[in-house]
C-alpha cells in the first residue's frame, strides 16, 4: 500500500515539471468547454439573413413577406434586384436564403392560378439552410392561409405537428454539446495517459518510478495511473456538469448510472491510451496514433451524423471507441433518463477496458524492466 | 533570394530527415484525408426506422403509411394502435420517431377540414428528427394535394443551393480538410522549430530569409497536399469540387502561409518536440465550429466570433466553401481572402519578431 502512495505521491511531484501535461488537464479542456458553450449560444438556429426578390412590387406580394419576420430561423435582411444579386448575396454568405415573389403573383393570385414563390437557400451550410428552408416551408402554409382571404380560397388541409421528445426546443446545445465537451476528454483522458507513461520511458526516468514502487510492477502501474483515473472523473463531472448546467439540459437518469458511466468511459479510454503506450513504447508515435485514433472519434459516434447510415466498416470503428458508448449513456442517463438502455453500452465499455488491458498487459512488465524501451524519442 | 532559397532548401531536408516532422507536416493530412470522410460516405440517412400510430384505420391512413414508407429517409418499422409503446421505442432508441394519425383522419380530410398529424421525433438525434420531420411532410403535401380539388391559393417551392441532396459529406468535408491543413501546419510547425532550434547552434540566414524560406518550402508542401485532398481524395470519394485548380491555389496560398507564420510563431513556446500535440490537439473541433459551418457564426456568442477572427481556419474555410462548393470566383471571396492575407502580415510579424529576439538572447542550457 505505501508503494503505491509513493509512487502517486511521485507522480504529483512530476506533475509541477510538466506544464503541458498540466495545461491539457485543466486550463485547455476548460478553455474549449467554455469556447463550445460560446459556440451555441443561441442554442437553435435564429434570426438568419434572408433577402426578398420582389418582381411583382404589389400589396399582395407584401402581404406574402411579411411572414418572413415571424419565422424564428431567420429575418428579412433586404431586398435583392435580381437572380444575378440574389445569387452574389448568397455566394457571399450575406444572407442564406432569398425569397422569389414572381411577377404578377397578385394578378394570379386573384384570378385563382396558384401562384408559386421560390425559396433558394444555401445547402450547403446544412444546418443553417435546413433551418431556414424548414421554417419558410412552415410560414409559407401561414401566408397560405393569411392570403385566403384575398383570394377566398382553402389553404392546404393536413397539418404536421412536430414535436421533439427529450430535447423539445431542438436545442443544438443539448444535441451537440455533451458530444463534442465528450468528445475533447476521451482525448484529454487518452493522451494524458501516454504522455505521462512516454515521458517516463523518453526520459529514462523508469528505473526511479521502478524504485519508488519497492519494485512491484503492479504498484508501479496502479499507483502511476490512479491518480489520474480519480481526477478524470472530476474532470468529465466538473465540464458536462458545467455544459449541463449552463444551458439547463435536464438531467432525468439516476446519478447512480452517472457515476458509473463516467468511471466505466474513464477506465475505457485509460485502457486505449495504455495500450498504444504500451506496445508502441515511443512517445511520439504514441501521441501521434493516439491523435488519429481519438481526435476524430466524434465524426464516428453517430450523433450528428447516425451509425445505421455509416458503412459497416465505419460503424465497427466506431464500436471500438468508448465515446460512442458513453454518448448512449448520455443519452439514458441525462436527456432521455432510461437507465434501462445503459446496459449494453455500460457492457461494451467495460468490455474495451478489459481487452485493451488483456493485450497490454504482456508489455507492462518490461517496459519497467528492459532499458531497451527507454530513452527512445 | 539565393538565402531565401537556401532556407527553404534546408526546412525540406529537416522534413524530409525528421520522421516525425515528416509524419505531421506530410504524412498525417494524407492520412486524414482517406480516413476522415468514411462515416460520410453514404451522404445522407436513408431509412430510418419509424412506428405509425394508426387511430383512423381507414384506407386513407393506409396510403399515407405506405407512402410514407416510400420515401428515402424513413421506413416504416411497423404500425401499433399503442402511443404508449411506441414512444417507448423512440426511447430505447429502436426508432427514431413514431406518426401519430388521428382518429377521424380520413373524414376531416375528405369534408376538407384541417387534420393534424402528430411525430414524436427523437430529439436527441437533430440529423433523425429532421430527416423523420422532412419525409412526413413531403407525404402530407402529396396526400393534400391529391384530394383537394381546389389547389391551396399560393405554393411554395423550396430550391436547394450547392448541395441538392444536402449530402452530409459535402457539407462537412472540404471544412475538415481545411482545418487538417492547418492543425497539421500548426502542429507540425511547432515540432520542426523545436527541432530547427535543437540543431543549428549558428543559423546563418537572416530572420527574413529564414521565415521566407520556411514559407515557401510548406507552401510547396501543402499546395501538393491540398491537391492530394482534393483531387484525389475527392475524387476517390465522389465529393463535388466547383472551381478550377488555379482559383482554389490562389486561395489556398495566404490560407498556408498564414498558418505557418502562425505554426512558427506559436512554436516559439515549446521546448519539446511533441508539446505542440499534446497542447493544439483540443483545438482542432473548437476551431471548426467557429468558422460557423456547422452551426451558424450569426448565432454564436459575440465574444466567440471575435476569437474566431484570429483563425487562419475560419477565413480558409468559408473561402474555400465558397470557391469550392458554391462556385465563387477569388474575386467573390474577397473578404476572407483578404483576412488570410492581413493574418499573414500579423503573424508573420509577430513570427519574425519572436524568431529575432531567440537569436539575440544567448541559447540557455
Amino acid at each position: 500500500m505505501s508503494a503505491l502512495a509513493a509512487v502517486a505521491g511521485r507522480e504529483l511531484r512530476r506533475l509541477r515539471r510538466l506544464p503541458v501535461l498540466w495545461a491539457l488537464l485543466g486550463p485547455i479542456p476548460v478553455a474549449m468547454t467554455l469556447l463550445l458553450i460560446g459556440v451555441f449560444a443561441a442554442e437553435v438556429v435564429r434570426d438568419l439573413p434572408v433577402a426578398v426578390l420582389d418582381l411583382d412590387r404589389s400589396a399582395a406580394s407584401r402581404t406574402a413577406i411579411r411572414w418572413l419576420e415571424a419565422t424564428r430561423s431567420s429575418r428579412l435582411a433586404g431586398y435583392v434586384d435580381d437572380l444575378g444579386a440574389a445569387r452574389s448575396a448568397v455566394v457571399e454568405r450575406q444572407v442564406y436564403g432569398v425569397l422569389v415573389v414572381p411577377r404578377h403573383f397578385e394578378r394570379d393570385l386573384l384570378r385563382g392560378r396558384s401562384p408559386h414563390l421560390s425559396f433558394l437557400f444555401n445547402e450547403e451550410y446544412l444546418t443553417a439552410g435546413g433551418n431556414v428552408s424548414a421554417d419558410v416551408s412552415r410560414g409559407a402554409s401561414t401566408a397560405a392561409a393569411l392570403l385566403t382571404a384575398l383570394s377566398g380560397r382553402e389553404p392546404a388541409p393536413v397539418r404536421v405537428d412536430l414535436r421533439s421528445l427529450f430535447n423539445p426546443a431542438a436545442s443544438y446545445a443539448q444535441a451537440l454539446g455533451i458530444l463534442l465537451v465528450g468528445g475533447l476528454l476521451q482525448v484529454v483522458i487518452g493522451i494524458a495517459t501516454i504522455y505521462v507513461v512516454g515521458r517516463e520511458l523518453a526520459d529514462g526516468t523508469v528505473p526511479e518510478w521502478l524504485k519508488a514502487a519497492r519494485g512491484s510492477t503492479a504498484a508501479a502501474w496502479l499507483g502511476k495511473l490512479a491518480p489520474y483515473t480519480a481526477f478524470h472523473c472530476v474532470l468529465v463531472v466538473a465540464l458536462v456538469g458545467l455544459l449541463v448546467t449552463w444551458y439547463g439540459i435536464p438531467v432525468r437518469g439516476p446519478a447512480w448510472l452517472l457515476v458509473v458511466a463516467t468511471a466505466a468511459f474513464v477506465l475505457a479510454s485509460q485502457a486505449l491510451g495504455l495500450l498504444i503506450i504500451a506496445w508502441t513504447a515511443n512517445l511520439r508515435m504514441s501521441l501521434g496514433l493516439g491523435s488519429v485514433i481519438l481526435g476524430p472519434a466524434a465524426a464516428f459516434s453517430g450523433v450528428t451524423f447516425p451509425l445505421s447510415a455509416m458503412p459497416v466498416a465505419a460503424r465497427i470503428w466506431a464500436q471500438t471507441l468508448p465515446l460512442t458508448h458513453a454518448l448512449t449513456l448520455t443519452r439514458a442517463g441525462i436527456s432521455v433518463g432510461a437507465p434501462e438502455t445503459g446496459g449494453g453500452p455500460l457492457l461494451a465499455l467495460a468490455l474495451t477496458t478489459a481487452i485493451a488491458i488483456g493485450l497490454g498487459l504482456p508489455r507492462l512488465p518490461a517496459l519497467l524492466r528492459d532499458p531497451v524501451y527507454w530513452g527512445r524519442p | 533570394m539565393r538565402a531565401l532559397g537556401r532556407a527553404a532548401w534546408r526546412t525540406l531536408h529537416t522534413i524530409a530527415h525528421e520522421q516525425e516532422v515528416l509524419s505531421l507536416l506530410v504524412v498525417a493530412s494524407v492520412f486524414y484525408s482517406l480516413f476522415y470522410p468514411t462515416p460520410y460516405l453514404h451522404q445522407v440517412l436513408r431509412d430510418e426506422p419509424v412506428l405509425v400510430v394508426d387511430r383512423d384505420h381507414t384506407p386513407m391512413s393506409r396510403t399515407f403509411a405506405r407512402w410514407l414508407d416510400a420515401t428515402e429517409g424513413v421506413a416504416v418499422a411497423g404500425r401499433t394502435a399503442d402511443l404508449e409503446a411506441a414512444q417507448a421505442a423512440v426511447r430505447a432508441g429502436t426508432v427514431g420517431g413514431v406518426v401519430l394519425i388521428p382518429e377521424g383522419f380520413e373524414r376531416h380530410l375528405l369534408r376538407h377540414e384541417p387534420a393534424t398529424l402528430t411525430i414524436y421525433a427523437d430529439g436527441s438525434y437533430l440529423l433523425v428528427r429532421n430527416t423523420v420531420a422532412g419525409s412526413v411532410n413531403a407525404v402530407a403535401a402529396a396526400l393534400a394535394a391529391g384530394i383537394t380539388k381546389r389547389r391551396a391559393p399560393v405554393g411554395l417551392a423550396s430550391w436547394p443551393l450547392f448541395n441538392p441532396v444536402g449530402g452530409y459529406a459535402t457539407f462537412v468535408v472540404p471544412a475538415v480538410f481545411i482545418l487538417v491543413l492547418q492543425q497539421t501546419l500548426l502542429i507540425g510547425m511547432g515540432t520542426l522549430r523545436v527541432v530547427e532550434r535543437h540543431r543549428a547552434a549558428s543559423d546563418p540566414a537572416p530572420v527574413w530569409a529564414a521565415l521566407g524560406g520556411t514559407v515557401t518550402a510548406l507552401l510547396v508542401l501543402y499546395l501538393l497536399q491540398a491537391a492530394f485532398m482534393f483531387l484525389v481524395a475527392f475524387r476517390l470519394y465522389g465529393l463535388p469540387l466547383h472551381t478550377e485548380l488555379g482559383a482554389a491555389a490562389v486561395f489556398l496560398i495566404p490560407f498556408i502561409t498564414s498558418c505557418t507564420l502562425l505554426g512558427l510563431a506559436v512554436g516559439e513556446l515549446f521546448q519539446r518536440p511533441e508539446s505542440s500535440t499534446v497542447a493544439l490537439i483540443l483545438t482542432s473541433v473548437p476551431a471548426l465550429f467557429l468558422s460557423g459551418i456547422s452551426f451558424p457564426s450569426e448565432d454564436q456568442a459575440a465574444w466567440v466570433q471575435t476569437i474566431a477572427l484570429a483563425l487562419p481556419s475560419t477565413f480558409g474555410i468559408r473561402g474555400f466553401v465558397q470557391i469550392g462548393e458554391m462556385g465563387a470566383t477569388v474575386a467573390e471571396a474577397w473578404r476572407s481572402w483578404g483576412a488570410l492575407w492581413l493574418q499573414t502580415l500579423l503573424y508573420g510579424l509577430a513570427a519574425a519578431y519572436l524568431m529575432g529576439r531567440r537569436r539575440r538572447v544567448p541559447r540557455g542550457p
